[in-house]
């Protein structure tokens, strides 16, 4: 099982979803939902964690807990990639690997890639 | 040694390859060829991995078995946390800097290749002291 930091029943993974074994998971900030069929790459960052930096002395015990990622059915996220809640990733996007997705709503059936992730293009399925 | 995901029949080192252990190899869909006396940093990745993105849902699963090759020359030096994704060739002597991203490129001998995605910064690999400083300070164009 990945590694994971924070309450292991936040993370919510569907059915038929490859080997997240190499992934690093922070789920203290939020749920995290991956949907069925989803491919996620190797090595990928799901972080959601968020502290209120206009304070001084930062509160590390209890952040708050509305930093959500959902992965949508089908999306493939490339290696390597670092997201950061919140975030949503459409039905059957492509993220390309070793990119950053900081607090973006990327379309279904779009590719996007980047440092920090832009829109590339729309998918032409085969069917 | 690396960690391998994938066959480990298909990597293919010459002599004096320097490895850590935190570099990470994937080996599904082709080989990796690095030759004599190249250098990987820490956190190196390899990636030879692909799926088919023009199909829905769990048509996505299946990976080709070949096709997305890393040939790495000699005297290759590739910093720390640099990720290659095949197919990609690297000439020999060529410098990949920390954290770019390589997507798909065929770098000619001698180059120095930085950024996400990488892109060629100069045609020397050999660096001059003074050169150095404005490198490591960020500034590629002023050097």
């Amino acid at each position: 099982m990945a590694t994971i930091i924070g309450p292991n029943d936040r993370l919510h993974v569907g059915k038929q979803v490859t080997d997240i074994s190499t992934c690093f998971i922070v789920t203290s900030g939020g749920d995290i939902w991956i949907e069925d069929h989803a491919v996620i790459g190797w090595k990928v960052k799901f972080l959601c964690e968020h502290y209120d930096y206009s304070l001084r002395n930062i509160k590390t015990e209890d952040p708050p807990k509305s930093f959500e990622i959902r992965i949508g059915k089908g999306a493939w996220i490339g290696s390597c990639c670092v997201i950061v809640g919140p975030c949503t990733i459409g039905d059957n996007a492509v993220i390309g690997a070793g990119s950053v997705v900081v607090k973006q709503t990327v379309p279904a059936n779009q590719l996007w890639a980047g440092n920090p992730a832009k829109f590339i293009r729309t998918i032409r399925f085969k069917d | 040694m690396a960690i391998i995901m994938g066959p480990k029949n298909r990597v293919h080192l010459g002599k004096d390859v320097k490895i850590k252990d935190t570099d990470f190899f994937v080996t599904n869909s082709g080989h990796i060829w690095i030759d004599d006396f190249s250098d990987l940093g820490y956190h190196v990745k390899l990636l030879c991995g692909n799926h088919d993105y023009t199909e829905r849902n769990e048509k996505r699963f299946p990976y080709p078995d070949k096709g997305f090759d890393i040939k790495i020359g000699k005297g290759v030096l590739l910093c720390s946390s640099c990720i290659i994704i095949g197919p990609c060739t690297i000439g020999d002597n060529s410098i990949i800097e920390a954290g770019s991203v390589v997507v798909k490129e065929n770098i000619q001998p001698d180059q120095f290749w930085a950024g996400d995605p990488a892109r060629l910064i100069r045609k020397d690999s050999y660096l001059k002291p003074k050169e150095r400083y404005h490198l490591f300070n960020g500034d590629y164009n002023r050097s």
